[in-house]
């Protein structure tokens, strides 16, 4: 590390945040080192111990300092419906913004072949097994709309029928506050297809 | 190259580049397989890119080099494929031609047995189609197979007999002096060097592919097809 000071090291180690360039990083690291020292240290702390001792929940593979996250030990959660989603960002999204009580698995992924995920890289099996094993009456298959999660979605739900486990799909349609006017035309028609009695 | 304005194309893959951008692996109708930068996509609000693959586009892009940058790109039709079972096999056909095509390579031909494939997975059945696809795609590729003679006397092959593929003179031939772990009958080379299934009953349907199976992983070098362990996921 010679010739690189100290600074320097901080603002390119910054640089790995998503979103941040070399300018962020640099305002980032000026704001710790002048005026906020002590939650300088606190940040550092906790990256230490995030990354020292967060890893995944044994039952559903989502980010957890524990050996099972709080959720999948929870007595109050439906252990009847479990809801598939491509990352722990997903569950946080779901547990913040909707009522959802029962469990999750976290792909960690979906399968996309050409960045060399199949059926085993992404662990298929685990989730195979769990079904096998554990009371599910409902699959919720809750991967994104893109052509690699639909695929995910397909095969997962092949897995569920296979074992006669009921699978539903998140709906597709207008977004809140959309306008049918400036809808790409694929969530149009799929909103369309997806009406209910009103 | 330097700048190509509303190319037809379409998309085979995409993956995040540096922090906003994605690198676009496209099929086009008149430049081949091409790799495009998209800058500013990814702003982490947003979710996902906006296109995606078995949509016909209209591509611009300039730039000279290995990788140009996109400067437009319109859909002229949305996803033709509802089904998902439909996209694993979409995905088959962008795995085999990115894998098996160098870029720039092939042009309208490859672009034209691409869209009449996907166009045709709906409503064909899909077994005829994926061989039809594959085989094509060997020939334009240029591996110059002959299923029609046997290389070792250049007579017709008989429909009465067994062959065997060599992968070292790239045919067939009924002297079993050749790798014997895939014997092929004279019924089903005629059925693939006419390009006519009509007539093929299971039994041809099967060996035909295996046989373009063997083909194709022999060109692989042994790197395996993601997509085709999915098709087998689904189908044990
Ligand atoms: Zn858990």
């Amino acid at each position: 590390m010679s010739g690189v000071s100290l600074l320097e090291q901080l603002i390119d180690a910054l640089r790995c945040l998503p979103g941040v360039g070399n300018k962020t990083a640099q305002r980032m690291a000026f704001q710790l080192l002048e005026r906020n020292r002590d939650k300088a240290l606190v940040l550092s702390d906790c990256l230490r111990d995030a990354v020292a001792n967060i890893g995944h929940c044994k039952r559903c593979r989502t980010l957890t300092e524990l050996d099972v996250c709080r959720i999948c030990s929870s007595a109050s959660r439906h252990q009847e419906q479990l809801c598939v989603v491509e990352s722990p960002a997903d569950v946080m999204a779901i547990e913040s913004n909707t009522e959802y009580r029962g469990l999750y698995y976290v792909l960690m992924g979906r399968l996309s072949p050409l960045d060399g995920i199949g059926p085993e890289e992404l662990g298929l099996e685990k989730l195979e097994a769990r079904l096998d094993q554990e009371e599910v009456e409902e699959v919720i298959l809750a991967t994104n709309s893109t052509v690699e999660g639909e695929v995910t979605a397909h095969v997962i739900g092949e897995m569920a029928r296979k074992r006669g486990i009921k699978s539903t799909r998140l709906a597709q349609g207008v977004p809140v506050g959309g306008e049918l006017e400036y809808l790409d035309s694929s969530t149009l028609a799929h909103a369309l297809a997806g009406r209910r009695d009103y | 190259m330097a700048r190509v304005t509303a190319e037809r194309a379409y998309l085979l893959h995409a993956r995040p580049y540096r922090e906003t951008s994605l690198i676009l692996e496209i099929l086009s109708d008149n430049y081949g397989r091409v790799s495009l930068v998209q800058r500013g996509v990814r702003s982490g609000t947003k979710a996902g890119q906006d296109i995606q693959p078995f949509s016909a586009l209209r591509v611009s892009w300039s730039g000279k080099g290995e990788i140009h940058t996109l400067t437009g790109v319109d859909i002229d039709k949305r996803y033709p494929m509802d089904d998902n079972l439909h996209k694993v096999y979409g995905l088959y056909l962008n795995e085999l031609i990115m894998k098996l095509v160098p870029k720039h390579g092939l042009g309208h031909e490859l672009f034209a047995l691409y869209e009449s494939t996907l166009e045709h997975i709906a409503c064909s059945n899909i077994e005829v189609l994926l061989r039809m696809f594959e085989l094509r795609l060997l020939q334009l590729i240029g591996y110059g197979l002959d299923l029609g003679h046997d290389f070792e006397d250049s007579a017709p092959v008989d429909a009465q007999n067994t062959y065997y593929y060599d992968h070292a003179n790239g045919g067939v031939t009924a002297v079993g002096r050749v790798d014997t772990s895939c014997p092929v009958s004279g019924k089903t080379l005629q059925v693939l060097d006419r390009l006519d299934f009509a007539e093929a009953d299971q039994r041809s349907l099967k060996e035909a592919k295996r046989l373009l199976r063997n083909i194709i992983d022999s060109h692989l070098h042994g790197k395996p097809l993601k997509s085709r362990q999915i098709m087998q996921y689904l189908y044990h």
